[in-house]
């Protein structure tokens, strides 16, 4: 366990932690099953700005090093 | 002749809800943003520590998790908006504060992010609104994707392993970005028609953006 966070802490963080698998888990695979699928053409116009987010946080990081 | 009329009509006033929907959206999202800067700089200056933080974030997980779906639809949800954003924002400020103190570039660190922030919520909100393309298949992935990072977040958190969190903060940055150019899409092909919804959707995925490029730039620029 990690000592630098306080035991109270950790263990609100634990059940915050079951509480989403419990709740959310569930509901994840309906959402899988419901949403529309995306054809490959869909995937690699998504690999656009999302490529260019990419490239823009390295960028920021270079910038921030000076 | 009357049916073409009908359908012009239609088409019309489907265009004039989407745009009251942006309208109503970006306005929110505007004043809820001031609105946590405004709380932030309260705790900051309150020097509240990470303790009351946390709780102040766990409050407002209850409020969009278990009240907020349930008074979407009505005028209680903008208090509620403000509600949840008011306590992130709260919960945020001892985390400026810590990375104001902890490094040296500590202020350079939080403007850079802010800014970062700033720049990816426009550059994708303007592709999927220029483009028009339709990333509503992205809904399934973005719901299992968020859940597993955020588990694997307090994995690594409990754990202790500092990697393991910078891999997450990674994640967080693309399922954000996922995030909103899904929510855009969703408001101008008409699947998002409530602006609170719409509102504390790109809320989110901008104060993930701000805490998970902070922590990257933290990692990898930060000087002790």
């Amino acid at each position: 366990m990690n000592e630098a966070i306080p035991v109270w802490m950790q263990v609100v963080m634990g059940g915050l932690a079951l509480l989403a698998l419990f709740y959310f888990g569930p509901k994840a695979g309906e959402a899988v099953k419901n949403s529309p699928k995306g054809s490959a053409k869909d995937w690699l116009a998504l690999l656009l700005p999302i490529g260019g987010v990419v490239l823009f946080v390295i960028v920021l990081i270079a910038l921030a090093q000076g | 002749m009357h049916e073409d009329r009908t359908m012009q009509h239609r088409a019309e006033a489907g265009v004039l809800q989407t745009n009251k929907v942006i309208r109503n959206t970006y306005m929110l999202l505007s004043l809820t943003l001031i609105f946590s800067a405004m709380t932030a700089g309260l705790a900051m200056a309150m020097n509240v520590g990470t303790g009351a933080g946390f709780i102040c974030s766990l409050g407002a997980i209850g409020l969009l998790w278990f009240v907020l779906p349930k008074y979407a639809e009505s005028t209680a949800g903008l208090g509620i908006v403000f509600g949840i954003t008011g306590l992130l924002g709260f919960g945020v400020g001892p985390i400026i504060s810590a990375y104001l103190t902890m490094f040296s570039n500590g202020a350079e660190l939080v403007m850079t992010a802010l800014g970062g922030t700033g720049a990816i919520f426009l550059g994708l909100s303007a592709y999927a609104l220029t483009t028009r393309k339709d990333f509503s298949f992205l809904g399934g992935f973005l719901f299992v994707g968020i859940l597993v990072a955020f588990l694997g977040g307090i994995a690594g958190m409990l754990l202790g392993m500092p990697m393991v969190n910078l891999a997450v903060s990674g994640m967080f940055i693309l399922l954000m970005s996922g995030l909103i150019l899904y929510q855009t899409s969703a408001i101008i092909h008409g699947g998002e028609t409530n602006y609170i919804m719409a509102t504390i959707s790109l809320y989110v995925a901008l104060y993930n953006l701000f805490l998970s490029l902070l922590h990257i730039l933290g990692a990898f620029a930060g000087e002790r």
